[in-house]
């Protein structure tokens, strides 16, 4: 009988190709065959000892196997790690089955192991990669019950085995509406989506997970694995960054003043809806192009031009869409993040309405001076009328009586009081003329020693000394030169007045001109005679004179229409014997106009 | 003694205070032309000494005075019990309502005239205050 080819090949060449580590051993545990692919991973083993092949040992390994079934001829199959004839460890499955002679003795035993150095390398690779993923894994069962999880899950909801997913997820008594897990169990499929859990510090957790069968490749899935990835930092910077963005919004479309912001090529990004009703554009207009020519101050341009970060323009001038020019208070930004140009950024104050209010104060003001000059000029002229008639009694009843020294008397108070009304008239000419302001840029330092080159001298032979106190960093001031003079010669003559009658030996009397804050001052001082609390409140009103018929009333008067013309203010502080400081304040924002000299080229 | 000669010869002294010595000289004139006995002074405190030591039937007063104002020299007479019956005659460059207005206090005086002085209108007003 033939044998057939197939069983021939199964005997001849079975034990080389078979994928597998074959090696017989004898009682001795010498090796006495093995295969070609035995040889391969632990080298030619034939005539030597199984353990030193297998593990490199000299002698037998203390929990042996073979000697087991040499004993009781069993089947055994056991995981081993060995050595292989490279050095390195390797991972096989063993199977020992006994080999029977006749007598139903063990003389052999056929060792036969698979390499799984591989699987069991993926295994932990795998094991890796599931604990260490930056994502929570975790694997339910059937019954939602978390049978594994990694370590990200446990850092965040704790150790949980056993537990039900949705008491550890989201602290529920019985599983969620939209259970992910549930659908996969019942499609086999892959689901995901966003929930918000409750972390073992309890704290709201935000997570995206994706729930995926665990499949033996059998239809029934016995476990689902979830995925899930923790957003709640990238929830809590969306959430900030809304919160930011309609803060941002609200404000800029709710501010007052007007918000225009450009991208770096200069194009219109954001028109709020106060430069909307102020520049009269339509920011759907102008968002993405570049702002019309005029809208903005050229002084803008250059200071971006020449890569200055700030421009503040306390007076600016914006065309609006219809060639109205608004002042307004200008303060342009350029907007860096780092280094980078990311556009840059306009704001608009209106100063229209502020413009208004301040001409309608200072008219008022101006008013108010007025009403009370008229009211302390009818008072003036009153008591010269009465002079003038007093002389005219005096002179007419001298004649009747025949006495020439009443009719000189007489006489004298007709010309005092005629020198009177004609110096009054004289400054009230002054006071009243609608003279043209002529305002141009000084240095305020110079108006000091003008002054003082004026009445030095005169301080001088009444032993009086005149101090100027000026100071270098203050900057050239827009006003009316001629009148300034004349309110600082006013102040300065009344203080050496002061000196005068004061009952002191020696006296001083200091201009000083100086800058405080936005304003010029001026400060006329002196260590005359000093005012009690009635003269302070009457010296800017009612042509009033402490100077008997040696004043007319109208210094202070004049002093302080002239300084409330340059938009400033006076103030005295004076105690009686010790002396009197009159302080004139000029806000620099309130200054007039320059109306001649060159610099107007440059305010135009 | 002399106080009862003037009761007597019904001489009324007359007491001119006003810091224009020009209408001081020419009310004092006045007056005096019309037989009236006058003191005068030019300023508030003089002036309150002035009616202590003179006791005058009658103070003309200008109560828009520099330094202590005519109006509180007028508190003074009015509340000072020993100046009882000093009669004042106030003179003003404002009438008495703007006067009124500008202290912002009632003023009850004897009398009262605006400048510019209509003489004989002062002259007829002091004779009644006086008498």
């Amino acid at each position: 009988m033939a044998v057939p080819e197939w069983r021939h090949w199964l005997h001849t060449q079975l034990f080389e190709h078979v994928p597998c580590n074959i090696a017989v051993i004898d009682r001795n545990y010498h090796i006495v065959e093995n295969n070609h692919t035995f040889a391969e991973v632990f080298g030619e083993g034939q005539g030597r000892p199984c353990y030193e092949v297998y593990k490199g040992r000299s002698e037998r390994c203390e929990n042996c196997m073979a000697t087991e079934t040499f004993k009781d001829g069993k089947v055994r199959v056991n995981d081993e790690v060995g050595i292989d004839r490279k050095g390195r460890t390797a991972h096989y499955i063993v199977h020992i089955a006994p080999i029977f002679d006749r007598n139903g003795d063990i003389p052999y035993l056929i060792e036969m192991s698979t390499d799984v150095t591989e699987t069991k390398r993926l295994q932990r690779e795998y094991q890796i990669l599931f604990e260490r993923v930056p994502c929570f894994v975790s694997v339910l069962n059937r019954d939602l019950r978390i049978v594994r999880a990694n370590e990200r899950f446990r850092e965040i909801f704790g150790e949980t085995t056993g537990q039900h997913c949705f008491e550890i997820y989201k602290r529920r008594t019985e599983k969620c509406e939209d259970c992910l897990v549930e659908k996969t169990f019942f499609d086999g499929q892959t689901h995901s989506g966003a929930h918000v859990g409750i972390s073992k510090d309890g704290k709201r957790t935000h997570y995206f997970v994706n729930t995926s069968p665990l499949s033996r490749g059998d239809p029934h899935i016995s476990h689902v694995i979830e995925m899930g990835l923790d957003m709640t930092e990238v929830h809590k910077l969306e959430v900030e960054l809304a919160r930011a963005n309609a803060l941002r919004e609200t404000l800029i479309e709710n501010s007052i003043d007007g918000v225009i912001a450009t991208n770096p090529e200069g194009k219109v990004t954001i028109f709020n809806p106060a430069a909307e009703s102020m520049l009269k554009y339509k920011s759907e207009d102008l968002i993405g192009r570049h702002p019309p020519d005029l809208l903005l101050p050229a002084e803008f341009e250059e200071a971006m031009t020449a890569h200055r970060d700030i421009c503040v323009l306390p007076e600016a001038t914006v065309t609006a869409s219809d060639g109205e020019e608004i002042p307004v208070r200008f303060s342009g930004v350029a907007l860096k993040r780092g280094k980078e140009s990311i556009g840059s950024a306009i704001f608009l104050q209106d100063l229209r309405k502020i413009k208004q209010l301040e001409r309608e104060k200072i008219d008022a003001e101006r008013l108010a001076a007025v009403g009370q000059t008229v009211a302390g000029l009818a008072h003036g002229i009153k008591n010269i009328l009465t002079g003038l008639e007093g002389g005219m009694y005096v002179v007419n009843s001298g004649l009747q009586k025949g006495q020439k020294d009443r009719v000189d008397a007489g006489w004298e108070m007709l010309k005092r009081n005629i020198a009177k009304i004609s110096a009054l008239v004289k400054n009230l000419l002054n006071f009243s003329k609608g003279r043209t302001p002529h305002v141009a840029l000084v240095n305020p330092n110079d108006m000091v020693r003008d002054i003082m080159s004026l009445y030095q001298d005169a301080a001088r032979q009444d032993g009086i000394d005149l101090i100027a106190e000026t100071d270098d960093t203050v900057r050239p001031a827009a006003f009316d030169p001629e009148e300034i003079h004349t309110c600082l010669a006013n102040l300065v003559s009344n203080a050496l007045d002061a000196c005068q009658v004061s009952e002191k030996t020696k006296c001083s009397v200091t201009i000083r001109c100086k800058e405080e804050g936005n304003s010029l001052i001026y400060e006329v001082a002196d260590e005359g005679s000093g005012m009690d609390y009635e003269i302070k409140q009457k010296v800017f009103t009612n042509f009033f004179t402490t100077k008997g018929t040696g004043g007319t009333g109208m210094g202070l008067l004049l002093t302080r229409k002239i300084v409330q013309e340059h938009g400033g203010k006076i103030t005295v502080e004076s105690t009686p014997g010790e002396g009197s400081l009159f302080r004139l304040v000029f806000p620099r924002d309130r200054l007039p106009h320059v109306t001649e000299g060159k610099p107007e080229a440059k305010s135009a | 003694m002399i106080e009862r000669m003037r009761h007597l010869m019904k001489t009324k002294k007359i007491a001119i205070i006003d810091d224009e010595p020009d209408i001081v000289f020419y009310l004092a004139s006045a007056l005096q032309d019309n037989g009236f006995e006058v003191c005068t002074a030019t300023n508030a405190h003089e002036g309150l000494e002035l009616i202590r030591s003179q006791r005058p039937d009658l103070v003309c007063l200008d109560i828009l005075m520099p330094e202590q104002t005519g109006f509180s020299l007028y508190r003074k007479i009015k509340e000072d019990k020993s100046l009882k019956g000093v009669r004042i005659l106030i003179i003003s460059a404002l009438s008495m309502e703007q006067e009124m207005a500008r202290i912002g206090s009632a003023l009850k005086p004897d009398g009262y005239i605006e400048k510019p002085v209509d003489i004989s209108l002062f002259i007829t007003t002091v004779q009644r205050l006086a008498a």
